[in-house]
């Protein structure tokens, strides 16, 4: 069985690492791609803290190595090398799109927190019309300042993603697609918008290997 | 929150981004795809259920470690 790490533009080498199990990562060359994966005899790896904090390590060096990696998520095994090799080659030409997009970039995270008691305060408001205004007035605002957060760093990536949930404390969950260059300046614009809502709990991750641009392109992941 | 907090939440936050990456991100191939490590679903929507309900910023606090994740696989 073959436990596959991440696809990647062929690197001059690869790293010595040590995969789940204690196995080595080892690399494939399949459909003008390389692979890192390691191989097991009978069950795939059990789902387990220390899997996916390996798993996330070898995917960690090998972005540290200078490679251009496109990380794998947890779990993908193949029967043998044929059945890679057919799945890498079905998807070779969204996987080549993948590479060029996060090549020169990183993956940066972004949460933000809204202060506690705002999720409550339509809550506090009196009787039943006047709640379904508050809570109104809040969506939109919720909306609009997860908005405003978003496009203050979405115009500096190349790339991203976001969700602003309706409820919750939870405002805005997003990753952006930052070339190398820009970090810093990403980061700068994040400070000012820490400085501007400091009622906020706004926490920027990161970087990390581009694992919120790699499979969007890539048929499956539902 | 207080500047003491901001580390602490920063590293908890860190630590769920990290696996929400690993366990729900990533290159996921078409066709031969045997995702066949048992308990992955389960996993994902109990921490989308946590982060998603993140109601306080003690609970947040209270997420040491991610909860055994083999237990939750498991269960």
């Amino acid at each position: 069985m073959i436990y596959v790490y991440a696809l990647m533009e062929p690197p001059s080498q690869l790293p010595e690492l040590t995969g789940l199990g204690e196995a080595p990562v080892e690399r494939l060359d399949v459909a003008g791609l390389a692979v890192a994966a390691s191989r097991h005899a009978g069950e795939p790896p059990k789902l387990s803290d220390e899997g996916v904090l390996r798993h996330a390590h070898v995917v960690e060096e090998l972005t540290g190595s200078g490679a251009v990696v496109l990380p794998a998520r947890f779990g993908l095994v193949f029967g043998d090398g044929e059945a890679l090799e057919r799945a890498v080659q079905a998807n070779a030409e969204q996987l080549r799109t993948a590479i060029a997009r996060v090549r020169g970039c990183v993956e940066l995270g972004l949460r933000v927190l809204l202060p506690e008691q705002a999720g409550g305060r339509a809550a506090v408001a009196q009787g039943g019309g006047e709640y379904l205004r508050a809570r109104l007035r809040e969506t939109t605002e919720r909306d609009r300042l997860a908005r405003e957060l978003h496009d203050a760093l979405a115009g500096l990536a190349r790339d991203s993603t976001h969700s602003a949930p309706v409820s919750g404390q939870l405002l805005l969950s997003a990753a952006y697609l930052v070339a190398d260059d820009d970090v810093e300046t990403f980061r700068r614009a994040v400070r000012t918008l820490e400085d501007s809502h400091p009622e906020l709990a706004i926490v920027c991750t990161g970087p990390w290997p581009a694992y919120s641009f790699a499979a969007s392109t890539v048929g499956a992941a539902p | 929150m207080t500047g003491q907090d901001q580390p602490a939440l920063a590293q908890q936050v860190t630590l769920l981004e990290l696996v929400d990456r690993v366990l729900n991100k990533g290159v996921v191939l078409s066709g031969d795809i045997t995702l066949s490590v048992a308990g992955v679903d389960l996993v994902y929507v109990g921490l989308r259920v946590m982060l998603a309900s993140v109601g306080t910023l003690e609970r947040l606090h209270d997420l040491e470690a991610v909860p055994a994740l083999e237990e939750a696989a498991q269960g």
